[in-house]
């Protein structure tokens, strides 16, 4: 462990220093003396002044700090401004900084004399170089006699400032020390035309990369090496594209990939990889494809829990339903190993959507949401696998406006089948239809036994299907299946209502919404229609319906449930 | 669990885990074979500094099984784009007057604790940011040793700093 330099001063240094015959000069009678003797003799002082306070500096408690741990403070300084000023402070910081090469590594090539002078006192130190807009280019060609020692190459500048960068680092120059490399042009992704970069980026061979970000470039991947790799982000404009046989067979060099982010990327149509081209990157943690780049998904293999996300234009979704059919159908299949111990979310917010992956929760979930104007609604889409769906104790299923025509009534049948454990099921404003036959026994089998408590509000004046409802009712119990409590919520006057001993029926005529923002569902119109229990009318209270998510181990917590699954063709479960 | 016995024959029996946040704890107890089994007893090995050595078990109790820095951690180090941010916990932690701040990082220093000593520096170096060398002088009681022509010689060297 080194300390604080010994500086300190000897009796004998100390007199040497002031001169030895001090005493003699001072007891002489004055004047006369003349003035270099009297500019040395201050000069001398001066000098045993600053000694002494170097002494001084040696007793100061931040100065018992080893020099190497004294090093390390202005390494968390961000401006090189600040550790200039913590050399300044004394000469014990002066010499610990000045020697600590690391300090000065770091070069935004804004000046040529800043440039020039951090290169030296770097040494040898492996450099990081950022540029930003407004960098001067020959400061940045400074730097390239220093190739060897880059570490990080950092470029954020504005479109018509890359030609310098990129006719420097075209050049036969190598960097065996990089690893880093970012290039991103200052322009939006939709700006027309990428930037055509022409021959190798640094000689092609970077042995020492382990994260590339590049953007709005269109490079030619297959001259580019980086066996090492750890994260890649590419983006594109949409103009552009990458060669998706080209990219794959990049990434097939790069083995230990981690971390690949694709987006807005084609691969446009000419351009697709052979359905056969399928590689394997044995340490991808994270993945994420936007829009159609989410078809690279089709030629990876994903390791056990990996994080997956795909996005896509929420127009895409519903537009192009073909698209997405192509896209999803292959999920089953490739889950299938690892089903239980992943799941999957496809979520559009916005207008977009997206699908992820997380890993270890045991359920796959389906998300589409809506926006109308200035009102938001949300359905949710859930899709559990069986192991799950046998632990689901309580279901709570809600759309606006009812269900969407067309969409899941009998996927909705089979998995409410699935559900042996259920023991409450609430639906509100849904097809309810469609649930109370999928209540109904069939060949012998009552679908969800264990199921006690049902709730359902019904929507658009649902009141047709209460013969459903009562022949549904009797046909449970004549298979020994009764239920303990059954409230139905009507927006109208029903003429017939059922009687069972264990029916509420409650009429309510306000329409819920989906209040994103608070996350809760809400009447339309807070404190208006009532409620009508037995005969008895109440105003309905107003405002928030609380709703308690369904509990499945390893749910997300704040998460709604709903589940009307098979919204998305081409999704199924195993 | 560990007995840790400090200069002045202070005991203090930690879980192996909150041990092992020191490397040089960690080290010593694999060099003799101990293991989590064994009530292991650091014969001998004492530690200079008794009075900071409560707070740095504190940060390591808090910090127990937390991961600890790897090879690549200590490679990112290197890097200067390191983050300043100093978490909710650790800066209430770290906030003790300087004497006791230097002493905890001298402690982290010797006991091979990388993130407190990170956070010693991290702290110090927020103390120095945007201040003039003056200013520092000021805050940590150090006086200024240079003479008027090394300051002159000092300018001089550091004018490409004030370029734009």
């Amino acid at each position: 462990m080194s300390s604080y330099p010994g500086q300190g001063l000897s009796t004998d240094e100390l007199l040497f220093a002031l001169g030895k015959d001090l005493e003699q000069k001072l007891a002489r009678p004055y004047p006369p003396f003349d003035f270099a003797e009297v500019d040395a003799l201050e000069k001398s002082l001066s000098k045993v002044s600053m000694k002494i306070r170097t002494m001084k500096n040696a007793l100061a408690s931040v100065n018992n700090l080893p020099v190497e741990v004294l090093q390390q403070i202005p390494s968390w300084l961000p401006f090189v401004a600040d550790i200039i000023t913590a050399s300044q402070v004394c000469r014990y910081w002066r010499k610990a900084f000045l020697s600590y090469s690391n300090l000065w590594s770091y070069l935004n090539c804004r000046s040529e004399h800043a440039t020039h002078a951090l290169l030296e006192r770097s040494g040898v130190s492996p450099l990081d170089i950022v540029i930003s807009p407004g960098y001067s280019p020959r400061a940045f060609c400074y730097t390239i006699p220093h190739v060897k020692r880059w570490e990080v190459l950092d470029v954020r500048v504005l479109r018509d400032e890359l030609n310098v960068v990129f006719a420097t680092i075209t050049g036969p120059g190598t960097a065996p020390k990089l690893r880093e490399l970012t290039i991103v042009p200052m322009m939006g992704y939709d700006s027309p035309g990428a930037i055509d970069v022409k021959g190798k980026i640094l000689g092609g061979e970077l042995p020492a990369l382990q994260r590339l970000c590049l953007c709005s470039l269109k490079i030619e991947l297959h001259k580019l090496t980086a066996p090492n790799l750890t994260h890649v982000f590419l983006a594109c404009t949409r103009s552009e594209f990458i060669s998706m046989t080209a990219l794959l067979d990049f990434l097939e060099r790069s083995p230990l990939i981690e971390d690949f982010e694709l987006r807005y990327p084609g691969p446009n149509l000419p351009d697709l990889a052979h359905p056969d081209h399928i590689i394997s990157l044995h340490n991808l943690r994270r993945i994420v494809l936007w829009d159609r780049g989410s078809m690279y998904i089709h030629h990876l293999t994903l390791p056990y829990g990996v994080e997956c996300e795909l996005n896509f234009l929420f127009t895409e979704v519903l537009g192009t339903a073909g698209f997405i059919e192509e896209m999803f159908a292959f999920l089953p299949e490739r889950l299938k190993p690892i089903y239980e111990a992943e799941t999957m979310s496809i979520v559009p917010s916005y207008n977009r959507g997206a699908v992820r992956f997380k890993a270890p929760s045991g359920f796959v979930e389906i998300l589409p949401t809506f926006f109308h104007g200035d009102r938001t609604s949300i359905t949710r889409f859930i899709v559990y696998p069986p192991p799950v769906l046998r632990k689901v104790k309580e279901l709570f299923v809600c759309s606006r406006d009812g269900i969407i025509p067309g969409w899941g009534s009998a996927d909705v049948r089979k998995h409410l089948k699935k559900m042996t454990s259920l023991g409450s099921l609430t639906i509100m404003q849904c097809n309810a239809t469609s649930f109370i036959r999928a209540l109904l026994p069939s060949e012998g089998k009552v679908p969800c036994p264990t199921l006690k408590n049902l709730t359902i509000h019904f929507a658009h004046s649902e009141t047709s299907c209460v013969p459903d409802f009562k022949s549904m009712v009797e046909q449970r119990e004549s298979h020994g299946h009764k239920f303990e409590k059954i409230v139905l919520i009507f927006d109208s006057q029903v003429p017939d209502p059922p009687d069972f001993p264990n029916l509420e029926v409650k009429v309510d005529h306000r329409p819920l919404y989906w209040d994103a923002k608070k996350k809760v569902w809400r009447y339309l119109q807070e404190g208006e229609g009532y409620m009508e229990s037995h005969g008895n009318r109440t105003l309905a209270p107003p405002g928030i319906i609380p709703i308690d998510p369904i509990m499945i181990p390893g749910m997300i917590p704040g998460m709604i449930p709903g589940m009307i699954p098979g919204m998305i063709p081409g999704v199924h479960l195993p | 669990m560990v007995l840790l016995v400090t200069s002045d024959n202070k005991n203090f029996v930690v879980d192996r885990e909150v041990a092992d946040r020191s490397v040089f704890v960690k080290n010593t107890l694999e060099a003799r074979g101990l293991s989590i089994a064994t009530p292991p007893m650091l014969n001998g090995g004492c530690f200079e500094l008794t009075s900071p050595f409560l707070q740095v078990l504190e940060y390591c109790q808090h910090h127990r099984g937390e991961p600890l820095p790897t090879t690549d951690d200590a490679n990112a180090d290197e890097n200067r784009k390191r983050t300043t941010d100093i978490g909710e916990w650790d800066r209430k932690f770290i906030t003790v007057d300087h004497e006791m701040l230097f002493e905890i990082i001298l402690a982290a220093n010797y006991l091979d604790i990388k993130p407190l000593l990170d956070v010693g520096c991290k702290t110090i170096g927020n103390m120095v940011k945007g201040k003039s060398p003056e200013e520092v002088r000021k805050l940590f009681d150090i006086v200024n040793d240079f003479t008027p022509e090394e300051e002159a010689q000092i300018k001089k060297e550091n004018e490409w700093a004030e370029d734009p």
